[in-house]
């Protein structure tokens, strides 16, 4: 390779699906794990921090400082909480999001997680849907700033730039809203309900697209939209047949109007969908939809899903974010372990480009954080293009 | 409807029988809860004892139910649903049981451990279990470890399943075996654990009597080790 590439054209170069100097990073992390990670690299620690993308999740915008020091590609941005709050505390106790879901903090040796409490459409009914109080993506405190912060970035530092606007996504937040089990019920039992309530958040998701596209869209490299789990670790959620009739449409209304935005915007950006599990099932549908980039890669699902099946199945048609496993390798890996798996995975699927490396989820509360710095220096190391099999 | 020779040495009774059972077990399997009830109601009426329409109506198609979902060919949401048209056959069924005074098949005692909130794999467990005809005593989510004990010492049940969804709260699953340890009562009863981060190298681990990979195994596994076949 002759000369190093900025971080901005490594990865656009990774998701044109051509080889750059090396295999781009990107981060994505809990607020737990983040503040590990920086009293580890020596960075001061803030007493608060914006929330990230996902309120309830308090996963957090890395910093700069941190991508710096880290020689990380990608930032991510992301507006700020309807109505300029964040989780605020109910008088009894529990955690109350934009979305009106309640949560319990629930503390573990490792750090703290939020779980719902009484989801609060369990018992609605179509009628129900109209007044409940939706998050308003047209708030100005959700978009305060934004363009300010994300074009300096754009303009001071070389970083390629990740952004999500949607707070909540379909299926995922129909699940925090109406329960896991009743709106898994509800699909095969009560589809009238799960028509109205996906046609809702659908509109909410599309309208915060459609806002964020129109202030930044032309500085981000990628765009992100809200996070959907539609598989376990060993299935789909629900059959391949019933997402075709009851998730794809709406998949496919959002995607297409977010991608119409962004290429008119910028057309080189591309299109990010989040979802975790065995989703192989469901890959080739997404991609006729429109996702560009499927994140993340997990070592440790379904052997139909892993790492290099779909770098084999669909490596030419989309890009891949991920991929270093936060089940085992990373929370309890030496750091020979990291870097063997670094090495598989970049052999697996860096090959030909369309390869960010990541943790397979956010770093969790339980990765320590020389566990995290060892990945990126192992990846670093046997990222460099020609890949060495 | 012909009757082949084989057929024809079956009494009117049991082909009518058959019949009605295969029915049940069918509307189970497609989730359908009024056909369930009315069937097993249709059932009873033609005489069955209500112990074999639970075991060869119900249960067989959750049976059925338990293995298309671990095969995946059958998912969440028509689990739930054929849950359902098990509850609404068990509903009539269970007042019947209760007075035929049938022994539940064996007793088990279910729950998720301390910190951990995640309840629907463990209900689907419930769900399979109840299926089989066991008497499951389901203490909920976020379960003490003494509060398994104290279960234990009511219930006198030989089995006690433990899931768990969190990494971080497997170590809870080894908690409630050390309180039973340390309640002198560790050889009274089986521990069976469950849950997405578990596997059977942490189960021997910790020492627990079983592990389960899923919702239909955990019903063989607490076969097993009651020693019933």
């Amino acid at each position: 390779m002759t000369k190093a590439m900025t971080s901005r054209q490594r990865v656009q170069v990774a998701l044109d699906h051509r080889e750059p100097d090396r295999v781009p990073l990107g981060i994505w992390s809990t607020l737990d794990g983040y503040k590990r990670l920086r009293s580890y690299l020596g960075l001061p620690i803030a007493e608060q921090y914006p929330v990230g993308s996902t309120t309830w999740s308090r996963d957090v915008p890395v910093e700069f400082d941190v991508i710096d020091k880290l020689g990380l590609d990608v930032i991510r941005v992301c507006g700020r909480c309807p109505g300029g709050k964040s989780l605020e505390k109910t008088p009894d106790g529990l955690w109350i999001d934009e979305w009106s879901v309640k949560r319990k903090l629930v503390e573990h040796p490792s750090g703290t997680y939020l779980e719902i409490v009484n989801p609060p459409l369990k018992d609605a009914t179509v009628d129900d849907l109209a007044d409940y109080p939706w998050p308003d993506p047209s708030d100005p405190a959700v978009w305060e700033g934004l363009e300010e912060r994300v074009k300096r970035l754009y303009d001071e530092t070389d970083l390629a730039i990740l952004a999500q606007f949607g707070r909540g996504g379909i299926f995922e937040q129909a699940k925090y809203l109406r329960g896991y089990d009743t709106i898994m019920y509800d699909m095969a039992a009560n589809p009238e309900f799960v028509i109205a309530l996906f046609d809702k958040l659908t509109e909410v998701e599309m309208k915060f697209n459609e806002i964020g596209i129109g202030l930044i869209g032309q500085y981000i490299n990628i765009l992100r939209l809200s996070p959907e789990d539609l598989a376990t670790g060993d299935s789909t959620f629900v059959s391949p047949k019933m997402f075709e009739r009851m998730l794809r449409p709406y998949y496919k209304r959002s995607f297409s109007l977010a991608r119409k935005l962004l290429k008119e915007k910028n057309p080189q950006a591309r299109l990010q969908f989040h979802s975790c599990g065995a989703v192989y099932p469901l890959l080739n549908a997404l991609i006729e939809d429109g996702m560009e980039i499927f994140d993340p890669l997990q070592p440790r699902v379904a052997e139909g899903s892993r790492p290099a099946r779909l770098k084999q199945a669909f490596g030419d048609r989309i890009a891949f974010w991920g991929g270093i496993d936060v089940q085992v390798t990373l929370p309890r890996g030496t750091k020979e372990e990291i870097a063997k798996e670094v090495r598989t995975r970049i052999a697996e699927v860096a090959p030909g480009g369309g390869y960010i490396l990541s943790s397979s989820h956010r770093i969790q509360p339980d990765i320590p954080p020389e566990n995290v710095v060892a990945m990126y220096e192992a990846a670093k190391e046997h990222g460099e293009y020609p890949i060495k099999a | 409807m012909e009757i082949s020779t084989q057929d024809g040495e079956r009494s009117m009774a049991e082909i009518m029988k058959s019949g009605t059972l295969e029915k049940l077990a069918q509307a189970v399997l497609e989730g359908a809860a009024e056909d369930a009830k009315r069937l097993t109601e249709k059932a009873l009426s033609e005489s069955l004892p209500p112990n074999t329409v639970l075991v060869e109506g119900l249960s067989a198609g959750m049976t059925v139910v338990g293995g298309l979902f671990r095969r995946n060919e059958m998912f969440i949401p028509e689990v739930l649903l054929s849950a359902r048209a098990m509850r609404f056959g068990m509903e009539v069924l269970r007042p019947l049981l209760a007075e035929t005074g049938a022994k539940p098949v064996g007793k088990v005692i279910l729950g998720t451990v301390a910190g951990d909130l995640h309840d629907i794999g463990k209900d689907i467990v419930h769900m399979m279990l109840e299926g089989a005809g066991f008497q499951v005593f389901n203490l909920g989510i976020n379960v003490e470890a003494h509060k398994f004990i104290e279960a234990f010492q009511e219930h006198k049940a030989p089995v006690i399943a433990l899931s768990a969804l969190l990494s971080t709260t497997m170590p809870q699953q080894k908690a409630v075996i050390e309180a039973f340890e340390k309640a002198g009562l560790r050889g009274e009863v089986k521990i069976l654990i469950g849950g997405a981060p578990v596997t059977q190298e942490y189960a021997d681990k910790i020492g627990a009597d079983g592990f389960a990979p899923d919702a239909a195994s955990a019903v063989l596994k607490a076969k097993e080790l009651l020693g019933i076949s």
